[in-house]
């Protein structure tokens, strides 16, 4: 690893000031589980880590009257074990027991989840300069694809890989950040932006910008949901395809549908047109297959990854089929 | 900086760009945590952090400044192993024992939070150790014998000097 100097400011308009001052030259580090590896590899050369861990306000878990707060420092081992939220919103607990290794969630936070790069292995190997380096070229498109993007490619085919990202989409959460122009908040939805939009960075934070919380509204009385994940073997790899997936039934029908699909697009993906297909049903007569045929019907697979086609079609089944007998 | 390691306070040198594990091993001399593969993957690198197990290779030391670190050369005492290396030796959980002192130090790690874990939850835990061996079996059986033992002995704390194979030559 390159030399860096490791700072920890206490307040966020420190870490604000100290992430701006040289620009490109600073980077954020929260548990480092993921920058690490880039920079081991010699992906990013910052001269400069800025530290969250020492900025108590983007730690622990607020609750308010109809909504929760989950700071971008909280691991996802504290958010896997924190029983009042697994029981208020298990689709969350789901989805961050399901990530990597307990040694990794005793450190990852979910700021970092939602921050981590592309695990594309061109884009990892220190020998491809491919396009989401600043490249021209995205190695995947022709190269060694069984685990890159069926949906939404534009000039990188990378997946994103956070898994806590579609589990938190389908719960409609909003993303809280702070930066040189202060607070904001943006639906998480709104977060993500694909190689066409962004070349260098999946969001569309600013220079200096840092998440700093998640919010998210407590479920209706009449919510479902759950998060399901296809992994090559279960442990510590990232998803071939995930489905987060959530709907409110009254009367005997579908009166609200989420279904997000993660590992298949350069960013959470949702599927509207299995949303729109769910929405109005009656429960009885939801044909769990049309939905996830309209949940893929857009898919362009590459030469190598057809098979995540029917994998993640199969799991929108599975998930629909769960959550309308919850 | 400093931290605290097998229950004695360290104040080391160590340059901000440096792993735990390399001042574990290279400054403290503390070998006990192996390199693997150096990315968070395997596990050997295993060491607990206030309680939590960690990899000491995805871990940058200053992000252990004023934490309180246990390696596996800080469980045995006076009084001889801890249970959980002596129900691994009893099991005969490893093969040639490179995995070993990560697998248990994600045993010790899981005992402090669980002390009687189910099966599952004992899978789950070491999830994160890989054994090229293919020892896995034992290595249950091992943690297994373990579970319910971790009562009577607990772990360091500080101020608590245990006398392990702790490093020289270092602040
Ligand atoms: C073996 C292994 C398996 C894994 N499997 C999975 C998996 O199955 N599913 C999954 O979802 N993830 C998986 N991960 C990824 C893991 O979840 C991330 O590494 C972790 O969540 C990153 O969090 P961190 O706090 O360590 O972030 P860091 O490594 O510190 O940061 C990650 C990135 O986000 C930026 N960043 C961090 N926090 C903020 C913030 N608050 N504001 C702005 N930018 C920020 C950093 O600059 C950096 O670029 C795996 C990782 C490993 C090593
Ligand atoms: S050496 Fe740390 S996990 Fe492999
Ligand atoms: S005993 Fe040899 S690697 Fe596990």
């Amino acid at each position: 690893m390159n030399p860096f100097e490791f700072v920890e400011p206490e307040s966020l308009e420190e870490a604000v000031s100290l992430l701006t001052k040289e620009p490109g030259r600073a980077e954020v580090i929260a548990g480092g589980t993921d920058l690490l590896s880039e920079l081991k590899d010699g992906l990013r050369r910052p001269e400069r880590l800025v530290s969250l861990m020492g900025v108590e306000e983007l730690g622990g878990v607020r609750w308010e009257r109809d909504r929760v707060w989950l700071g971008a420092s909280l691991t996802l081992g504290s958010l896997a074990e924190d029983e009042r939220l697994s029981g208020e919103y298990p689709i969350l607990a789901q989805a961050a027991r399901s990530i990597a290794t307990t040694q990794i969630r005793s450190v990852a936070t979910l700021g970092g989840n939602l921050c981590q790069r592309p695990r594309c292995w061109y884009y990892r190997h220190p020998g491809f300069p491919c396009y989401k380096k600043g490249g021209v070229h995205c190695y995947g498109v022709n190269g060694y694809n069984r685990n890159l993007a069926i949906l939404g490619h534009g000039a990188s085919v990378m997946v994103h890989p956070s898994d806590m990202a579609p589990a938190l989409i389908a719960m409609d959460a909003r993303l809280e950040s702070f930066g040189p122009r202060g607070r904001r908040t943006m639906a998480l939805e709104d977060f993500f932006a694909g190689p066409n939009e962004q070349q260098m960075q999946e969001h569309v934070l600013e220079r200096g910008e840092i998440v700093t919380g998640v919010f998210v509204s407590k479920p209706p009385s009449d919510a479902r949901s759950v998060f399901l994940k296809a992994q090559d073997r279960t442990g510590e790899d990232f998803a071939l395809a995930s489905v987060a997936a959530s709907a409110s039934v009254s009367d005997g029908a579908v009166t609200r549908a989420r279904m997000i699909l993660g590992g298949v697009a350069p960013v959470p993906y949702r599927s509207q047109k299995a949303e729109e297909y769910l929405v109005g049903q009656a429960v009885k007569e939801v044909e769990s297959s049309k939905a996830a045929e309209l949940a893929l019907c857009h898919a362009r697979p590459l030469r190598h990854n057809g098979f995540k086609v029917i994998l993640t079609k199969n799991l929108v089944r599975h998930a629909i089929e769960t959550i309308l007998k919850q | 900086m400093r931290l605290t390691v097998n229950g004695r306070a360290r104040r080391v040198d160590a340059a901000h760009h440096w792993t735990l594990l390399r001042l574990l091993r290279d400054v403290l001399a503390l070998t006990g945590a192996k390199v693997g593969c150096d990315r968070g993957e395997c596990g050997a690198c295993t060491v607990a952090v206030d309680g939590q197990p960690v990899y000491a290779c995805q871990m940058l030391a200053m992000q252990a400044r004023g934490k309180e670190v246990v390696t596996v050369e800080g469980l045995a005492s006076e009084e001889g192993l801890h249970p959980v290396q002596r129900a691994f030796l009893e099991e005969d959980a490893g093969q040639c024992g490179y995995c070993t002192p990560g697998f248990v130090m994600a045993a010790y790690a899981l005992l402090l939070r669980n002390p009687s874990p189910t099966e599952g939850e004992i899978r789950e835990a070491l999830a994160g150790n890989l054994c090229r061996c293919n020892a896995y079996g034992r290595i249950l059986e091992g943690v297994k014998a373990a579970t319910g033992k971790m009562d009577s002995r607990p772990r360091p704390s500080r101020g608590q000097a245990l006398r392990g194979n702790d490093g020289e030559g270092c602040g």
